[in-house]
């Protein structure tokens, strides 16, 4: 294969989580007699409908224009990615779908479920409980509500989820996660091969592809990548950005387009979907259970301090020269927490800029403008130096 | 001058003008809630004076902490009562960075606390249900002080296994707050005793609910948004009073007294409602009552839970003192899944007789905003009962206009009656 042969599969793969492509496989699965179910949540266990037999895909909501037949339902002071979700179920686009399945990790995620439900379009909807603390009592609560669901798929579907399938799922999910984790690591590069918008179309490929198919495409570009230096003109300052329920990269690329370089995330659609590896030594409902109870959690769940000292853990390591918490409108355990995680990144020399985003980007002009002086800011800062650049 | 030293005069004033002119159609048992609230505040200023710690914490555990003699705080609870100075307090919390759309209880509530008007906590407990921002208010409470911060994890299911769950964190949370706080301890005889005055007031607020249901309604204006104080679980008074305040309907209802001349409607008003004003007054002016408030724990509180497993066995004796309390925290109508508030609310209209449902949605409440229009469908299908959703706020007048308001009352009334002519 020619290296443009090679940029061009890497380029499609780095699509595959934007509109029209984002449903491609999962309709292809379902032409082929194979039941998708769709997820509202990070918190769900993919594991257990894949072991199933089933495709687990990764609502995206719709990621143009503003959500119309939705409203009626959800409006639009609330957050808009479940507003997209609804949007794209109630114009046809998730008709493909056989079940969805949520969690109660907020107030609108579990409505959002309430209303599909609510709604009648898709036949199975399912709500797994998550437990929003740590604690050994709570892992097996959620052992509990990991069982439950994969009951309840079994019956539904008259399918059979075996022990041995289910952790067949586990490896094949920790390889995926294995491999990401190996992406990654070329992040810390002072020129990565791929812009900080780039890598989230990444992640959002693992998303919406099915397992295998994607680390077939990961493995085809992966030595390219490699050898690929970002087309971005400049990669200072490097910034994190934190954010929950990011599928767009429209607002990676706004930053990136002020003069920065996205060097690493804190995302449950990027570093936090892949963190962790399930235990495949012991059951897998409890492995499970393990797994995603002690992941980095969102600002729902009440270990704040463990939050921040992973992304100051994070800055270091990838020599972070300033974080960009983009909070979508409305996610109110975001948005609440955010003074904490300012002030604590702050007394660790971090320079941090908080800045409300929609689900698809809107409002960019201020955005940029605001980036632009917060990339003013750390050039002319006494935090310039924080984590050393190479 | 302190907050609750200002909630004080309020209630002082409160008494005397009872004493002094009482309402032809207000309750006369207001006089003795507004007696237990002063009280409350007085008792609760000198324990902060004397150094005593409290706990800022969720409904979750109010008469367990009562049960160990502690304070309790609830942010939003207080928030709920800034009043006139609404403003200065939301104001203090979006200085702080707190969402300028966020719940305007809570956010008044982080106003007080971050103006020094509340007692700094000596440990907080944070619970998931009912809802996101009053347990972050108690998780950045915990980060602002530096003290502890205990979770009780509640389940959407309301089940047997959802009970012990419960009780053990509950446990466990007796065990850490004994060991957090020196000199605290539980007492179990003192938890029974006051869940004895509970059962007492329970009763007597099945039977307000039952006489509630009166055609003409007993009661109308802000009497019928009125409650007893579960928090202070600890005043034989509050039970007193719920029984003073079933006297008063019964003898009304026995009568035929409708408190709103010429009753033409009865309307059931969900969630919260703007204290700025008084839209109470405004519609029993046009003829129709609102038999019935909804809040999360109305379906406990009055006995018409339909998703309580549990319904007579802490009165039978089948439950332990814990496993009464975990039942309280797991059957709220705002936990769960949206079905189970359908059913609650469902029920209230069937059994008060509702002509129509006004949806006041609090801004910043993603829980119950986004289960209006889902609550209204089941209604209009399952009751034929017209609904409208109205946005708005509790404390922040910029919200809603008064004048928007009443125009929208008045257009919906109009709905209602021609619907009721069908």
């Amino acid at each position: 294969m020619t290296m443009v042969d090679t940029e061009q599969q890497l380029a499609s793969l780095l699509q595959a989580g934007a509109e029209p492509n984002n449903t491609k496989w999962a309709r292809e699965w379902k032409k082929r007699g194979g039941k998708v179910i769709g997820l509202l949540c990070s918190y769900v266990p993919e594991e257990v409908i894949h072991a199933a037999g089933m495709l687990p895909y990764h609502i995206t909501g719709t990621l143009h224009g503003q959500p119309k037949e939705s409203l009626l339902y959800w409006p639009s002071n609330v957050e808009q990615y479940y507003a997209h979700a609804l949007e794209s179920l109630l114009t046809g686009g998730l008709d493909f779908l056989d079940g969805v399945v949520c969690t109660d990790s907020t107030d609108a995620s579990r409505r959002c479920l309430d209303v599909w439900r609510h709604i009648g379009k898709t036949p199975y909807c399912y709500m797994l409980h998550v437990p929003y603390r740590r604690a050994e009592v709570v892992n097996q609560e959620f052992a509990g509500e990991v069982a439950s669901f994969r009951d309840s798929l079994q019956s539904h579907f008259s399918a059979r989820i075996a022990d041995d399938a289910l952790l067949a799922s586990i490896r094949l999910h920790n390889r995926m996660r294995a491999e990401m984790a190996k992406v990654y690591d070329v992040r810390k590069l002072e020129t990565p091969p791929l812009s900080g918008a780039e890598f989230l179309g990444l992640t959002t490929a693992a998303l919406v592809m099915p397992k295998e198919t994607f680390l077939k495409e990961l493995a085809e570009v992966f030595r390219y990548l490699a050898q690929r230096k970002t087309s971005l003109p400049v990669v200072t300052p490097r910034l994190m950005v934190s954010s929950d329920r990011l599928f767009h990269p429209g607002y990676l690329e706004a930053i990136e387009s002020q003069g920065a370089l996205v060097a690493m995330d804190d995302l449950d659609t990027g570093s936090r979907y892949f963190e962790q590896l399930g235990d495949t030594d012991s059951d897998p409902i409890e492995s499970l259970a393990r797994r995603y109870m002690g992941r980095p959690g969102t600002p729902r769940m009440e270990d704040w301090d463990r939050q921040i000292d992973r992304m100051i853990a994070l800055a270091r390591e990838y020599r972070i020269d300033g974080i960009i918490n983009l909070p979508q409108e409305f996610d109110y355990p975001r948005h609440f927490a955010s003074p904490y995680f300012r002030q604590r990144l702050q007394q660790e020399g971090i320079p941090v800029f908080m800045v409300s985003r929609d689900h698809i980007p809107a409002h960019i002009g201020p955005l940029r403008t605001r980036v632009g002086a917060f990339i003013e800011m750390i050039e002319a800062g006494d935090n310039k130096s924080f984590g050393g650049r190479a | 001058m302190r907050f609750w030293e200002d909630e004080i005069k309020k209630y002082e004033g409160r008494i005397e003008k009872i004493e002094h002119s009482p309402h032809p159609t207000k309750l006369g048992s207001n006089r003795l809630l507004y007696e237990i609230w002063r009280d409350y505040r007085r008792h609760s200023l000198a324990a902060w004076d004397a150094g005593e710690p409290f706990v800022y914490g969720r409904g979750v555990a109010f008469r367990i902490l009562k049960a160990m003699k502690l304070h309790e705080v609830s942010v939003g609870f207080e928030g709920d009562r800034a009043g006139k100075k609404a403003n200065h307090y939301l104001g203090a919390a979006r200085n702080l960075g707190y969402p300028d759309h966020g719940c305007d209880r809570i956010m008044a509530g982080l106003g007080m606390v971050f103006s020094g008007d509340l007692p700094k906590p000596a440990l907080t407990i944070t619970s998931n249900y009912p809802c996101d921002p009053e347990n972050q208010a108690s998780l950045i409470s915990s980060r602002a002080f530096g003290c502890p911060s205990i979770g009780v994890d509640i389940p959407a299911t309301t089940d047997d296994k959802a009970l012990k769950y419960v009780v053990s964190q509950l446990e466990d949370m007796i065990r850490q707050i004994e060991q957090y706080i020196p000199g605290i301890r539980y007492s179990e005889p003192r938890l029974i005793e006051y869940q004895g005055l509970w059962h007492r007031q329970h009763k007597a607020l099945k039977d307000i609910y039952r006489l509630k249901a009166a055609v003409p309604c007993p009661i109308a204006g802000s009497d019928s948004f009125r409650l007893p104080p579960f928090a202070i679980a600890d005043d034989p008074r509050v039970a007193q009073y719920a029984e003073m305040y079933r006297d008063e309907l019964a003898e009304r209802v026995s009568r035929g007294f409708g408190a709103v001349d010429g009753e033409r409607l009865r309307l059931a008003w969900l969630v919260s409602a703007p204290v700025y004003v008084d839209p109470w007054t405004f519609l029993a002016g046009k003829g129709v009552s609102v038999p019935f408030f909804e809040f999360g724990l109305a379906a406990y509180a009055f006995g018409f839970s339909q998703s309580d497993p549990w319904t007579g066995a802490s009165e039978r004796g089948e439950l332990s003192p814990l496993e009464e309390e975990a039942r309280a925290a797991l059957i709220n109508s705002w936990s769960g899944p949206a079905e189970r508030r359908v059913r609650d609310l469902l029920q209230a209209c069937r059994d008060l007789k509702i002509d129509g449902i006004v949806h006041y949605q609090l801004w910043g409440c993603p829980n119950l905003i986004s289960s209006s229009q889902m609550v209204a469908d089941r209604a209009r299908s399952e009751l034929g009962l017209p609904s409208i959703l109205i946005q708005g706020a509790a404390l922040d007048a910029e919200r809603l206009s008064w004048s928007e308001l009443q125009s929208k009352l008045t257009d919906f009334i109009e709905v209602c009656l021609a619907n009721k002519k069908r």
